[in-house]
């Protein structure tokens, strides 16, 4: 199994911008907490059925402490695609690269986060099913495995579907499918003397131009999220009255 | 061409399908093509049926094995059939089965995706994308590196206006699914069923959302607010503080780890604003806070806030409501 993971800012962190860029050096990162589902599930597997679970990341720098947490949770091993060429590459480029490191391992299972709280693309997991041929369940909310194949219940709108498909296949986890375990002392002690494995695009025989973000950057900005709210503060039944007159012309 | 992929249910096209018709005209009319609506299924012709007037051409893909949604025929389907075609743009509707289908459709299409876009427009030529980043703390305005090369556009339920109806009816085409593309027995996944959630749970499609945190104080306190939802023909949602609790199903929890919602109108009961749950509600085109703090920040992102005890308010709130039942709803 190989879980795909990725460190986010945390999601309680103010989101500075610089020169048209998010200011990375000032925020907290946290394993974004997706791919935590996705780790606790490979964890879960694993104490059933057997196998191991291999933790993958892929980022130009910063990545160890991402992976860190994931072998002091209980990962058996972690791969660090690391390459200064990644700095900036969005999930189209970085889907390629996951692709490229996964197709050189044998495995049943890829399970991927539903989406990443920063981008909040949800591109990546069902790009890399697509590019490794491998059936896509998106959104997991339960898993069971009986033999090659499985069974997953899916988030959908007004309720849950149940799929069923071949393994090996490409998963993304939701909120509600596990409760991630905290690492335990002695996992975050064994995690520190654990070896990542690197690998960079020239092993992976990837070159910069298949990297090129498809989609470029014209502006950065923050939302006008703010609005010039009307505050309603004195006698409670003429506010009553009030919002029910804006109620009224709003629906 | 400039093409949106529509998404029924059993009574006809969901909102969402409008809403990227809306958006698909904010290409179309300044790049002057033509904008392409694809129905997908095994019976489209109840869902064409109410959308002939909104867009140039409707081409309608069926197959049997389209009956269900899974996203391996309908990628294989679309693929096939969008591959023959000339795409600038394709809108995908920003539902689970959007997001699902979206990211293999790049792929096997061979174009960009762009997801929770909230603004389209065209600027010398060029198709600019505006889109959430970080739970909407950012917005980014992108274009294709390619110029024209195409790109599909997942857009955010209630981000766009709903399409308008032309003058006249577009024109039916069928687009055939090519025989022996989609074989049964070469499908890997398989739906196998599907169990609804509590009723009302749609928050997704909600236009008017009624939604309740800690402050509520406990599950006999959703009563209260379901009364009002019901009212404003609209749905109960929750942060996740009430989740946790356990007065609401997590179905209910919108933010960050919960829904992303656009109702027309969202009213926060008893919320206090984290960043985590704004990030799931600032896209409502209404807000509308109670809270006893006025220092909530919940109030940043009101239109109209009032600060008292919410168990006090709603039901003076739900007695002026019913005394001049309200007007019909103007969309
Ligand atoms: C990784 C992560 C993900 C998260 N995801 C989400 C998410 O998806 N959704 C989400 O909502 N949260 C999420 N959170 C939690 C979030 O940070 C807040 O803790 C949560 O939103 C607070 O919920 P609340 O506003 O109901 O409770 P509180 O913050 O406790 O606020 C209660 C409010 O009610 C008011 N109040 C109390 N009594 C009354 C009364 N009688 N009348 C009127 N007002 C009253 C108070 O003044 C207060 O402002 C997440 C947190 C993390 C770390
Ligand atoms: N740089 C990366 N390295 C490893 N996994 C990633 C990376 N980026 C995204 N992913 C995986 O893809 C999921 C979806 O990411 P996104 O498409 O950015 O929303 C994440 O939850 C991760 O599981």
């Amino acid at each position: 199994m190989v879980v795909c993971i990725k460190r986010v800012p945390d999601t309680g962190a103010r989101v500075e911008m610089d020169g048209g860029r998010v200011r990375e050096e000032r925020l907290e990162w946290v394993l974004n907490p997706y791919d935590e589902f996705g780790v606790e599930e490979a964890l879960l597997l694993k104490a059933e059925h057997g196998g191991k679970v291999t933790a993958l990341t892929a980022r130009a720098s910063g990545g160890e402490e991402t992976l860190r947490k994931a072998l002091a949770m209980g990962a058996d091993e972690a791969v660090y695609v690391k390459d200064a060429l990644l700095d900036g590459i969005d999930g189209h480029g970085i889907a390629r690269v996951l692709a490229k490191a996964v197709s050189r391992m044998r495995i049943d299972l890829v399970i991927c986060g539903k989406q990443s709280t920063d981008s909040e693309a949800g591109y990546v997991g069902g790009a890399l099913a697509a590019l490794l041929d491998m059936p896509l369940v998106s959104a997991i909310k339960r898993l069971r495995i009986t033999g090659g194949r499985f069974e997953a219940d899916r988030e959908v709108e007004g309720g849950v579907e149940t799929v069923e498909a071949s393994l090996p296949a490409v998963l993304t986890a939701q909120k509600g499918l596990n409760e991630p375990r905290y690492p335990s002392l002695p996992g975050i002690m064994r995690a520190k003397r654990q070896e990542i494995k690197y690998l960079d695009l020239a092993s992976l025989g990837i070159g910069r131009e298949e990297l090129e973000n498809p989609l470029k950057r014209v502006s950065l900005a923050y939302p006008s999220m703010e609005r010039k709210g009307r505050m309603l503060a004195g006698d409670i039944g003429e506010s009553a009255k009030e919002l029910a007159e804006f109620i009224r012309h709003a629906v | 061409m400039i093409w949106v992929l529509a998404e029924c249910d059993n009574n006809g096209p969901k909102a969402i399908t409008l809403e990227a018709l809306g958006a698909g005209r904010l290409l179309a009319d300044p790049l002057n093509l033509k904008l392409c609506l694809i129905l997908v299924g095994s019976n489209t012709s109840a869902c064409a049926k109410n959308l002939m007037r909104k867009a140039d051409r409707v081409y309608s893909l069926e197959d049997p094995l389209l009956f269900t949604y899974t996203n391996e025929a309908y990628n294989a389907a679309l693929a096939a059939f969008l591959g023959r075609q000339e795409v600038r743009a394709l809108i995908t509707p920003g539902t689970s089965t959007g997001r699902d289908l979206g990211p293999l459709l790049s792929v096997s299409l061979g174009m960009p995706y762009s997801q929770n876009t909230v603004g389209l427009g065209v600027s010398e030529g060029a198709v600019h994308i505006r889109r959430r980043l970080y739970g909407g703390k950012l917005i980014e305005t992108v274009t294709p590196a390619t110029g024209k090369g195409g790109v599909i556009i997942s857009i955010m339920p209630g981000a766009f206006e709903e399409a308008k109806d032309r003058g006249t009816d577009g024109e039916a085409a069928r687009a055939e699914v090519v025989e022996g593309l989609l074989r049964e027995e070469a499908l890997r996944i398989r739906v196998k069923g599907f169990a609804r959630e509590a009723a009302g749970m749609d928050l997704i499609e909600a236009r008017v959302i009624v939604a309740g945190g800690r402050g509520v104080g406990s599950a006999e306190g959703f009563r209260l607010l379901e009364g009002l939802a019901a009212l404003l023909g609209g749905t109960v949602g929750a942060s996740r503080s009430a989740v946790d609790a356990g007065w609401m199903p997590h179905a209910a929890q919108v933010g960050q780890t919960g829904k992303t919602v656009a109702p027309r109108l969202y009213i926060a009961c008893g919320i206090s604003g984290a960043p985590q749950h704004l990030a799931g509600m600032t896209g409502a085109r209404h807000i509308v806070a109670i809270n006893k703090d006025p220092g909530a920040p919940i109030f940043k992102v009101a239109d109209i806030g009032i600060v008292g005890d919410l168990h006090t308010l709603i039901p003076m709130l739900i007695e002026e409501l019913k005394k001049t039942k309200a007007t019909p709803i103007a969309r």
